[in-house]
Formats: structure tokens, C-alpha cells, sequence
């Protein structure tokens, strides 16, 4: 066990990783900063310059790409209310109201002390239990995941606040729009109209961007001068206070998200959602989450991140990459030679090992880089509001484009921004919405796979104990919903 | 000028949204196979439910506004102002989306960011073309030449290949 880790930390040990590393960690945290430019085109566009590098060291570049670009989909989330990834939109829930209170710097270091606690915490169970975790996941099947997503739906009426009904009216709006495209099963046409844009459905950058951003630079030229030029980085850091105000939900977050990362398929956003509803759930604060929680910051970002080093855990314990970026990863050890699975803990032990450290120390550079990057923001975010809005509304045009390369997808965006101003003019929460947009394709897709198997028989959705977990928590949090609504509380929502 | 409550529209908007959606949406959008193994497993079936569901919520909340009382009634006056400048803003987003593929970015974007800059107040005009000039080449360059991704040049293409 000594000479494998001594051998691995002297294959680790080089200038040339310690340096690539770094690099990878500030371009992917530049990048997902960037709204449309999304992590996994990111680690797409890093493949290439690891042909020649060896093997460690064009593996550890990804990484570094793929954590930072995890961390920094939140950046834009909480500053202009425009989310880099999918993930990070749970992020702005919170994030963006402290940003206009003034309080960004601190959603800020919160997200950063939250990414990297989450961080290290995934990497940790990588290191320590990734065969355990590993032959839990394989128990999740679409049943499985079809019930973990619909209890994951009942944070809906967590976000709706005090608007119940139309939060749901909302998801339903959410729902509808994921199912515009091909059909799953069958391959036909759904909600397209000849428009053959339309076949993949609607692009998630786009429209978040649409529903987040644009209504806030439209809602932005109804407002009076006085209110505009308020720096949204005006006030203080976060505290150790704050920090330590948050760690249990930081944990709890990363748990989760490790366990989600873990299972083929899952990926951030839900496993941020998750965090985010159990946050609420168990938070003294419960009401003041969706209008400005640091506890909803750390508990989104904690979600979010808990994936990171997990989502490496099918990949190289079983060789099964779970998303996109870990299948650009596992081009990038085939491209060397390696073949991830259960022989390459065996053959290629060194080489695992020296990633480990690798990743251990990808975290500390996450901190280190994020701190960098919040002083460098906070002087972007100086500008006033007269000039910054016009140039975030150029930045999501340029962000819309980029995700496909299309037109359309910027007119997308323009339509979203207008469905989302009529949303905030109408008191409709946009935050049910883009969950159940988020969440419903792998809702539907999983309910009629699971059918798909079972013959049409309902009876697959209750065929194993992890269905009935999910279905009893799933039961709970709606009994204890319609229970509170009865005795007229005024935030009577998911509090099981 | 009297609103009705925000709640009675809201709900007025999802109730129709429903109905065109179960009555013309659904079946005209959604391609049913010839042969469906199980109904569940039909195209349209996911969204029906969810259709369904809109619906009922819609009502649920028009039934609920309108009992309401005269209090939750929104009276509020509209800001012809403000309203004149979010209709030119809307009109400078579509058109800038429109101008897109045709005035190629560089040029929209910058068209967009002087009128915007404008309409929000922005009076200095080294701050106004600085910014309108500077942002969308350096966006073009970063696009086309660190991320790869092939950023219509429109109309300025000629110039911008140079670059």
C-alpha cells in the first residue's frame, strides 16, 4: 500500500501537473462563468491539448476544467441572474435576490466555501468508498430514478412561497416545454410544427437565460433612476459565522450529492434541487428561502459539487460514464491506452492513485482560484446598472448562440425573456418552472422506460425498497404540504 | 386604471393554455405511431396529464381570486413612460435577434448596446461607443478563436477575418 502511493505521488509530483491542474481549474471556472458556454464544451475543447501530454497529467487538465467549471456556473447566477449550467439556476434562486440586497460578495464566498467543502467531500467518498457506492448505484434502475425525481419535484411547493397554486400551474408550464421535441420511445414528433430546430427539444442555456436574465434587464428600464445604480457587491464577505451556520447543510448537501453523483445519469441539477429542498425542510429560515437565504446558496452549491468527484466513481470503478463530461473523460484514458473498470485497479493502480491526489488537490486550488476570481468580479460588478444590464443582454445573446451554434436558440432566449416578464408581471414563480423544465424530461423518460419494461404494469414503481423510500418521503412531504395549507400557514409548504 | 386581480389572469392564462393545449396542441402536435403497445406508453399521454392537470389548476385559481375580496384587487396606474420604454426595449431585442444572421453579430450587438445604453440613461458617449465598439469584437474574437465556436460576422465578415 506504502510503495503504491509513494510510487503514485512521485507519478503525481511533477511541475507539469501541479501547473496543468491549475490552469484547468481557473479556464473551467472562467468558462462556466460564461452563460451558454457550458462545462462539458469546455472539457470538449481541452480533449485535444492532452493528446500529447501523458496520461496523468491530460486526465488531471479535464478535471481541473470539469470542477471549475462546476463552480463557476454560479458566478453569473448570483451576480446577473444568468446560470452557466443547469445546476447553478437552483443557485440564482437565492443568490440573486442577496446580489440585489447588496449581499453579493457574500452568496459569493458562500458558494465558494460550499463548492469546496462539497468538493472535498466527494472526493473523499471517491477515494474511500467509490466500490461501495459504485454497486449501490447499479441498484438504480428507471423505476428507481423515476420515483427520486418525482420526490425531488415536491420542492416545488417549497419555491412557490405563499403562490401554491399557480407554483404549480407554473411546473406545469415547466413540464409541458420538455416535451417539445422527438419522443422518446417512438421517435416522433412532438410540439415541433415542421420547425426541425425544434427536434432536440429546447436547448436548457437558452431559455434559463431567457427566464432568468432577460425579464430582469426588461423589468430593469421600468424602474427609477434611483434604484439602478445600487453596486450589488456592496456588502461584506461571509463570515465564519455564516459558515459555520451553513456546514450542516453543506454536509448535507454534499451527501447527497454524492450518493446522486454516483448513480449513471443523475447529474447536478437534481442532485442541487434535492439539496436545496432538504435545506429548506430542516432550516429554522425556511421562510425567507427563494428570497435571498445564504443557507439556500451553501445548500445549491453543496448539491451541485457533491457530484463532481462522485461522477467519477461508475467511471472508474465499473468504466461507465455517467454524463457527458465523464464520457469526454473516459476518451481522453482511451485515447492514452487506458480502459477505466475494475482491471485498471489492478493493472494501472499508480496512475489511480496520482489522480486521487490530483483531485484532492483540485480543491484547494477550486478556493483558492474562486477567491481570486470574486475580487476580480467584484470590480465588474462596480459598473452601473445603465452599463452593465446592456452588456449582459450582449453576453446572453453571444451565450445563447454558443450552446448549439443557432439562431434560433437566441430567439428562444427572446421568447423565454418575454414568457418570464409576463411571469413576473402576473406574480407566477419562475422557479417551479425551470425545475420542472429541468427535471421533467428525466421524469417522463424514466416513467415510460420503467413502463417500457414492465409491460405496461404500474406495479414496477413499487417493485423494490428504494421506490418505496422515495414514495413514502414523497408522501410525507405532501401530507405534511396539504396539512399545513389547512391550518392556514402562510408559508405552509413541504416541511416534513 | 382598475386591474382585476393578477391572480384571476394568472389563472385565466392556464385554464387556456390547457384547453388549446388538450383541444388543438396535443392533437395536431404530437405524432401518435400507428401501434402503441400500451396506452401509457403513448407520445401524447405524458402530456394530456399534464395538460389536464393545467387546467384544473387554472380554474382552481380563477374560482379562488374571485372570491377574493374587494382588498385583493389590485388598483394601479400604468406608467405610460415606462411602459413606452419596455415596448422599445422589447422591439430592440427582437430586432436585434432578427438582425442576427443578417448584420452578422459584431454589428447587431453593438447597434443593440447604443440604443439600450441610451434608453437606460448612459449619456457619455466615450462610454456609450467604447463599449458598443469593444465588447462585441473582443466576444467575437473569444467565440471564434479560443472556443472554437463560428460566430456569424455578417455583413462585417471581411473585416473581421482579418482580425
Amino acid at each position: 500500500m506504502l510503495d503504491t502511493l509513494s510510487n503514485a505521488f512521485v507519478l503525481f509530483a511533477t511541475w507539469n501537473n501541479v501547473l496543468v491542474l491549475f490552469i484547468g481549474v481557473i479556464v473551467g471556472t472562467f468558462v462556466g462563468a460564461i452563460p451558454g458556454m457550458t462545462t462539458p464544451m469546455a472539457v470538449a475543447l481541452s480533449l485535444p491539448f492532452t493528446f500529447t501530454m501523458p496520461p496523468v497529467t491530460g486526465i488531471l487538465l479535464l478535471l481541473g476544467v470539469y470542477k471549475g467549471g462546476i463552480y463557476g456556473g454560479s458566478i453569473t447566477a448570483i451576480l446577473i441572474n444568468a446560470p452557466g449550467t443547469p445546476a447553478a439556476s437552483c443557485t440564482a434562486l437565492d443568490g440573486y435576490p442577496l446580489a440585489k440586497r447588496g449581499e453579493a460578495r457574500r452568496a459569493l464566498d458562500m458558494a465558494l466555501y460550499a463548492s469546496c467543502v462539497a468538493d472535498f467531500i466527494s472526493n473523499l467518498s471517491l477515494i474511500l468508498f467509490a466500490g461501495v457506492l459504485a454497486s449501490f448505484a447499479l441498484q438504480f434502475g428507471p423505476a428507481e430514478v423515476f420515483t427520486l425525481i418525482l420526490f425531488s419535484l415536491t420542492i416545488i411547493s417549497g419555491v412557490s412561497g405563499d403562490q401554491l397554486l399557480k407554483g404549480f400551474g407554473s411546473a406545469c408550464l415547466g413540464l409541458i416545454l420538455a416535451t417539445v421535441g422527438l419522443d422518446l420511445i417512438y421517435g416522433t414528433n412532438r410540439f415541433v410544427f415542421g420547425e426541425f430546430n425544434l427536434m432536440n427539444g429546447l436547448s436548457f442555456i437558452p431559455v434559463l437565460i431567457g427566464l432568468f436574465a432577460l425579464p430582469e434587464i426588461i423589468n430593469y428600464f421600468m424602474q427609477t433612476e434611483a434604484k439602478h445604480e445600487q453596486s450589488p457587491l456592496a456588502g461584506a464577505g461571509a463570515t465564519l459565522a455564516d459558515f459555520m451556520g451553513s456546514l450542516k447543510t453543506i454536509i448535507r448537501g454534499s451527501i447527497i450529492g454524492v450518493i446522486l453523483g454516483a448513480i449513471p445519469g443523475i447529474g447536478g441539477a437534481p442532485s442541487a434541487f434535492l439539496s436545496y429542498s432538504e435545506a429548506r425542510r430542516n432550516s429554522k429560515n425556511k421562510n425567507n428561502f427563494g428570497k435571498g437565504e445564504l443557507e439556500g446558496v451553501a445548500a445549491a452549491e453543496a448539491g451541485n459539487n457533491g457530484v463532481a468527484g462522485a461522477t467519477l466513481i461508475p467511471l472508474l470503478a465499473l468504466g461507465i460514464p455517467g454524463d457527458i463530461i465523464t464520457a469526454i473523460i473516459l476518451g481522453a484514458f482511451m485515447i492514452h491506452g487506458l480502459r477505466p473498470g475494475p482491471l485498471m485497479f489492478q493493472e494501472n493502480i499508480d496512475l489511480i492513485y496520482a489522480l486521487f491526489i490530483g483531485i484532492m488537490l483540485s480543491s484547494m486550488y477550486l478556493l483558492v482560484v474562486g477567491k481570486f476570481s470574486i475580487r476580480l468580479i467584484s470590480k465588474i460588478a462596480d459598473v452601473p446598472h445603465r452599463i452593465l444590464f446592456p452588456i449582459v443582454f450582449v453576453l446572453c445573446v453571444f451565450g445563447a448562440y454558443a450552446v448549439n451554434n443557432s439562431t434560433f436558440d437566441v430567439m428562444v432566449m427572446m421568447i423565454m425573456g418575454l414568457v418570464g416578464f409576463a411571469m413576473l408581471k402576473l406574480e407566477i414563480p419562475a422557479a417551479p418552472f425551470l425545475i420542472a423544465f429541468i427535471l421533467g424530461p428525466m421524469l417522463e423518460d424514466n416513467f415510460r422506460q420503467s413502463l417500457l419494461i414492465s409491460k405496461g404494469s404500474l406495479g414496477i414503481f413499487f417493485s423494490s425498497t428504494i421506490c418505496w423510500v422515495f414514495w413514502t418521503l414523497t408522501t410525507l412531504v405532501i401530507g405534511m404540504t396539504i396539512w399545513s395549507a389547512i391550518k392556514g400557514k402562510p408559508k405552509p409548504l413541504a416541511d416534513a | 386604471m382598475l386591474l382585476r386581480n393578477r391572480d384571476f389572469w394568472s389563472g385565466l392564462v392556464f385554464l387556456l393554455f390547457g384547453v388549446v393545449l388538450i383541444v388543438f396542441l396535443i392533437p395536431s402536435g404530437v405524432v401518435e405511431p400507428k401501434r402503441i403497445k400500451f396506452a401509457v406508453l403513448s407520445p401524447s399521454y405524458y402530456p394530456r396529464i399534464i395538460a389536464i392537470a393545467m387546467s384544473l389548476i387554472g380554474l382552481a385559481i380563477c374560482i379562488g381570486s374571485l372570491k377574493g375580496k374587494d382588498d385583493d384587487f389590485v388598483t394601479s396606474t400604468v406608467d405610460l413612460y415606462a411602459m413606452g420604454k419596455v415596448v422599445t426595449v422589447f422591439i430592440v431585442l427582437f430586432a436585434t435577434a432578427y438582425a442576427l444572421p443578417h448584420a452578422g453579430f459584431v454589428l447587431a450587438s453593438a447597434v443593440a448596446l447604443v440604443v439600450l445604453m441610451a434608453l437606460a440613461g448612459e449619456r457619455n458617449p466615450f462610454i456609450v461607443f467604447g463599449v458598443a465598439i469593444i465588447l462585441p469584437i473582443v466576444l467575437y474574437l473569444f467565440f471564434t478563436k479560443l472556443a472554437s465556436v463560428p460566430i456569424p460576422g455578417g455583413i462585417l465578415d471581411p473585416i473581421l477575418q482579418r482580425i
